[in-house]
Formats: structure tokens, C-alpha cells, sequence
């Protein structure tokens, strides 16, 4: 069945027919409406679970711990500050190897004082050990909350599925949804260790050196099966909707002289960027990233290493370098024919035309800077 | 690709508006994508939602630039309007009379309507559901009774009245 739906309602819809058990958060614009809709939904008992309220970002997480750690399927979202705020509890959670799913409203960190759509916010905890997943419309935030629980629970990672601020979390387009029996099928109830009463034991004690290595190299190599786990969890959730996600998506074809990379929302303004080039013959085609961690190295170098010049936009800085992605892309791939623009931070207006003239610049070595 | 701008001030009914029509489109089988504008939203401040509708599938995922129609809630907004030549204008109002005009304008009195049937306050009548009887009308982009579907979906309390607003807005909308 479709139905008319924002990324928020898109998320609120995904969870009511996941089986979650618990969800503590802390309302934030751009985020509350998630929140507010679970809420009405746990009382009108269309969702059998327990909200915990909390005075702060950093209490939510740390209640989704502890839920997490007694075995409840847990669920939690918020924005920009408030995932700031969270920082230091997200490590804990994927350092227990806790299935916990988030949803992070892409927004603009202050000051200035901004709501509106900015990924710098999750992409500055690319570092913390989450998987992270970017939606580029309600459907893809749709599908990916519900196969970020299958993902979080059989790689015991927890999981942020990330949606831009307002052009993602408030616009509102026809989304197909899917039957509580039919996701019930993708999302059994999995055996994990769990606290037990009967069996207590501590999470997070002292590790001297040896041990913190072997910890830590042991997590970094199981966050790597993840991308095999997100394939598994793809196919059968192709089955049950017909729709298939990889990693990485290339449009219209892999075989192109040029490629744009962009994630999120800037991804689906960047396809028409990349429809009108190709009107005037520019061989040049998208990439867009789906899953930034784990890294897709190996998909992304099969897509991106015999192109001529790369082109990565990003909505988002790190001060002092360069977009966020576009370091990941260089970096990531070892590749020197990479260019990356900014623009679009604080929900400021980009268009295809935008990402056409300066695609054209970057290809003609006409840059004029970093900034679109 | 057909773009429209719903412009008025917080308490009209600006957003539900929105959503109203972007429900209208998708039920005649468009894809359809609705933006509300977004910052300090509140009642009585500028507050203007936005739909593209097409047969095929919307990417863009920026403001709409230029509006093919513009509902103009109320007048002391009618600047942020960003209607295209010789786009059309669906005004809330009465007593209209301009010099030239090299648009295609249309007004209801929604105010009234809304009123007569106890939709809002004498301060802010709640006119979403009205002038969307007079969009119906102007369009012929979805039948009426699509509109009501619509409204019944969106519209809890006094779905009844509203439907009856759209009806009366639908019947008297005129060109100016």
C-alpha cells in the first residue's frame, strides 16, 4: 500500500511494525515529530513498547543501553546538538556491540543558530563505530530503518540511519509500506547475550593495553562483515518488496569518463544534474552513497578508480579541510582526481544547475574554490 | 512538472492545505511531493507550503523557484508569491477591482464562508478546506469528490463543515 508520507512519518510508520520493545529520546527540531508520532502510536497501543522520557540526548542513549543490553529491541532519534550530545554514549553503545537503531535528522550545527538541513552533524561521528545509512527520500528512510534493525541485530553493531533536515524529514511523497506479518519475516527475534540476572556479569570494564587492542581490532574487522550482512539483509528484503539497496548506487550506468558522488538529498537533485549533462553528451554519471560505514571501499574503487575526474558534493565542512566525503573519497580510494564543493550548509538552496556548472568548472579546471 | 505555492500566515491552514491537495494529486494517480515552509512557524506569521505534482517521479529537492499557482490566503502576503508569467492566481478576498491584469486571477471569499460555517475565529477563519473547493473548480485537475476523500483523510473534527466550505467555495469562485 502507498501512502503520502514525510521522512518522519517514514521512520514513525518503519518502527510501529518492527517489534521495538523500547525507545527513549529527547525532542529536537527537526527530529520531534518522530518522536511525537511513536508516542501517539504507543498509546493507541499500535506499538507494544515503553517509552522512557529523558531530560537529555545523553540520558536517551544511555537508556537505550541499558534496554539494549536486557535484550530489548531498542530504538532512538535525534538531531544535529543533540546527536552531539550523545557523542560520548555512542561509543559506548557500539563498543558493547549493542543493535540499537537511531535516527538522525541531518541539521546545521550552531552557532549560527540553524534548523535546516546540514549532515556535518552525523558525518562528525563517523568515528563512534555506528553503521551509518543516508536516505535520499522517504522510501530509502522507509526500507533502511526497518534493515537497520536486521542489520544492528545480526552484526551486533548499532545502526544511524541518517535524512536530511526538512527536505527529507518534513517534504512528503508517496511512500510503500509494508505489512507488521511481512517484516516479521525479515526481523526474527535473534539470541544475543543479554544481561542475566541469574548470570551477572559487567559491561565495559578496564582493559589494560593487550586486551584493548584485541577489542578494538576485533570490532574495526567485525564492522567490516557488515557490508556482507547489509547485501544478505538487501536480497531478503528484495524478496519481500522488490526493492534492492546496495552500499553504493551508480546511475544511469557504471561505465562513464566522469562521476558525481553525493550523498543524502543532494543525491537526488545531483540525478537530474547528471540527466542534463548527459543531454549534452557529457559522459558523466552518479554515485551515491548509501552506507558510509562501514567504508565500501572495494565497490567504490570498482566504480570510481578508471574515471577521469571525480566530482564529490557535499552538504557539509570540516573546517580547515575540505567536505567531509569528498576527504573520505580521496582518502578512502587513494585517488588525486578527486574535487569536492561545498554548498547547501544550513538548508541553503542547491539545484541542479548549481551541481551542473560547477561539475562543468571542475571539468573545464575552472575552480573557483571550495564553495559552490 | 506543475508547482504551486499555498501562501498565508500561521492559524489559516497553510500546511494542512498542502497536504490536503498533495493527497488530491497522489489519489488521481500523480506522483506528487509537498514541502511546508519551515523556521519559527507560529500563528499569525507568514506561513506558505509548497507541492510539485508530475507523471513521473520528482527529484528535486530544493524550494519551489517559480509557481504555475499561487493560492494567496491572505493579500498582506501576496509578495511572496513566486508565480510565473502568465501563471494563475487564486486569491481569498471580495471586492476586487484592478486596472490591468496579464494573469488569470480568481477569488473566493473564503473568510466568509469559513465563518458562516464556524471554521476558525473572526481574527483567523481556518480557510484551508474552502479555497481548496475553489483550486478544485479552477484546476479541474481532480474531481470534487476526490477532494472530499481527501478531506475526510486529513480533517478529524467538523470534516462535515469543511467539506461543505469546499463545496460553497467551489460553487462561487469567480473570474476576475
Amino acid at each position: 500500500m502507498k501512502k503520502v508520507l514525510g521522512g518522519n512519518d517514514a521512520v514513525s510508520q518503519a518502527v510501529s511494525v518492527c517489534d521495538v520493545e523500547v525507545i527513549s529520546a529527547y525532542p529536537i527540531t527537526p527530529q520531534t515529530s518522530i518522536i511525537e508520532k511513536i508516542a501517539d502510536l504507543i498509546y493507541a497501543k499500535q506499538i507494544n513498547a515503553q517509552f522512557i522520557k529523558v531530560e537529555s540526548e545523553h540520558s536517551a542513549m544511555a537508556a537505550c543501553i541499558g534496554a539494549s543490553i536486557a535484550g530489548s529491541r531498542t530504538f532512538t532519534a535525534t538531531s544535529s546538538q543533540g546527536l552531539l550530545l550523545m557523542h560520548e554514549v555512542l561509543h559506548w553503545a557500539s563498543g558493547a556491540r549493542l543493535p540499537i537503531v537511531l535516527a538522525n535528522a541531518n541539521r546545521a550545527i550552531a552557532p549560527g543558530w540553524n534548523i535546516w538541513a546540514e549532515a556535518t552533524d552525523s558525518l562528525s561521528q563517523r568515528d563512534t563505530g555506528w553503521v551509518q545509512l543516508y536516505a535520499a527520500n522517504s522510501q530509502e528512510v522507509y526500507d533502511f530503518i526497518i534493515m537497520a534493525f536486521a542489520v544492528a541485530e545480526r552484526a551486533l553493531f548499532p545502526v544511524m540511519v541518517c535524512l536530511d533536515g526538512f527536505l527529507l524529514t518534513h517534504t512528503k511523497e508517496p511512500v510503500e509500506i509494508l505489512e507488521h506479518e511481512t517484516v516479521k519475516q525479515l526481523l526474527p527475534k535473534i539470541k544475543r547475550d543479554t544481561l542475566d540476572p541469574a548470570n551477572p556479569k559487567a559491561y565495559g570494564a578496564l582493559a589494560f593495553p593487550k586486551d584493548y587492542y584485541i577489542i578494538k581490532k576485533g570490532q574495526h574487522l567485525d564492522m567490516l562483515k557488515v557490508l556482507d550482512i547489509f547485501d544478505n539483509v538487501s536480497l531478503e528484503f528484495e524478496k519481500i518488496t522488490n526493492r534492492h539497496y546496495n552500499p553504493v548506487e551508480v546511475y544511469p550506468k557504471p561505465d562513464s569518463q566522469y562521476s558525481i558522488v553525493a550523498l543524502g538529498t543532494l543525491s537526488q537533485t545531483a540525478r537530474l544534474a547528471v540527466d542534463n549533462l548527459r543531454k549534452d553528451d557529457i559522459d558523466v554519471n552518479l554515485v551515491k552513497i548509501n552506507m558510509l560505514r562501514p567504508f565500501p571501499q572495494q565497490l567504490l574503487k570498482q566504480l570510481l578508480s578508471d574515471k577521469k575526474l571525480i566530482v564529490v558534493f557535499d552538504r557539509d565542512i570540516s573546517h580547515g579541510k575540505s567536505g567531509i566525503v569528498k576527504d573520505e573519497i580521496a582518502g578512502g580510494l587513494d585517488l588525486c582526481n578527486v574535487v569536492g564543493f561545498v554548498g547547501g550548509l544550513g538548508g541553503d538552496k542547491i539545484t541542479e544547475s548549481t551541481i551542473a556548472n560547477a561539475f562543468l568548472d571542475a571539468k573545464n579546471a575552472q575552480i573557483k574554490g571550495l564553495f559552490l | 512538472m506543475k508547482q504551486i505555492g499555498l501562501h498565508g500566515r500561521g492559524g489559516q491552514g497553510v500546511v494542512v492545505a498542502g497536504e490536503i491537495l498533495a493527497q488530491c494529486y497522489f489519489d488521481s494517480g500523480k506522483y506528487v511531493q509537498f514541502m511546508p515552509s519551515y523556521g519559527a512557524e507560529r500563528r499569525g506569521s507568514p506561513s506558505h507550503s509548497y507541492i510539485r505534482t508530475d507523471n513521473n517521479k520528482i527529484y528535486q529537492r530544493y524550494e519551489i523557484e517559480e509557481e504555475d499557482i499561487s493560492v494567496i490566503f491572505s493579500l498582506s502576503v501576496i509578495d511572496t508569491a513566486k508565480l510565473r508569467e502568465n501563471g494563475t492566481l487564486i486569491i481569498n478576498g471580495s471586492n476586487f477591482k484592478v486596472k490591468e491584469k496579464k494573469i488569470d486571477i480568481y477569488t473566493v471569499d473564503a473568510n466568509a464562508i469559513a465563518l458562516s460555517l464556524g471554521l476558525g475565529s473572526p481574527a483567523i477563519p481556518i480557510i484551508n478546506t474552502t479555497i481548496l473547493g475553489a483550486y478544485c473548480k479552477v484546476t479541474n485537475d481532480f474531481s470534487f469528490d476526490i477532494l472530499v476523500n481527501a478531506i475526510k483523510s486529513k480533517i478529524d473534527k467538523k470534516a462535515d463543515l469543511n467539506i461543505e466550505g469546499a463545496r460553497l467555495a467551489y460553487d462561487s469562485v469567480r473570474y476576475l
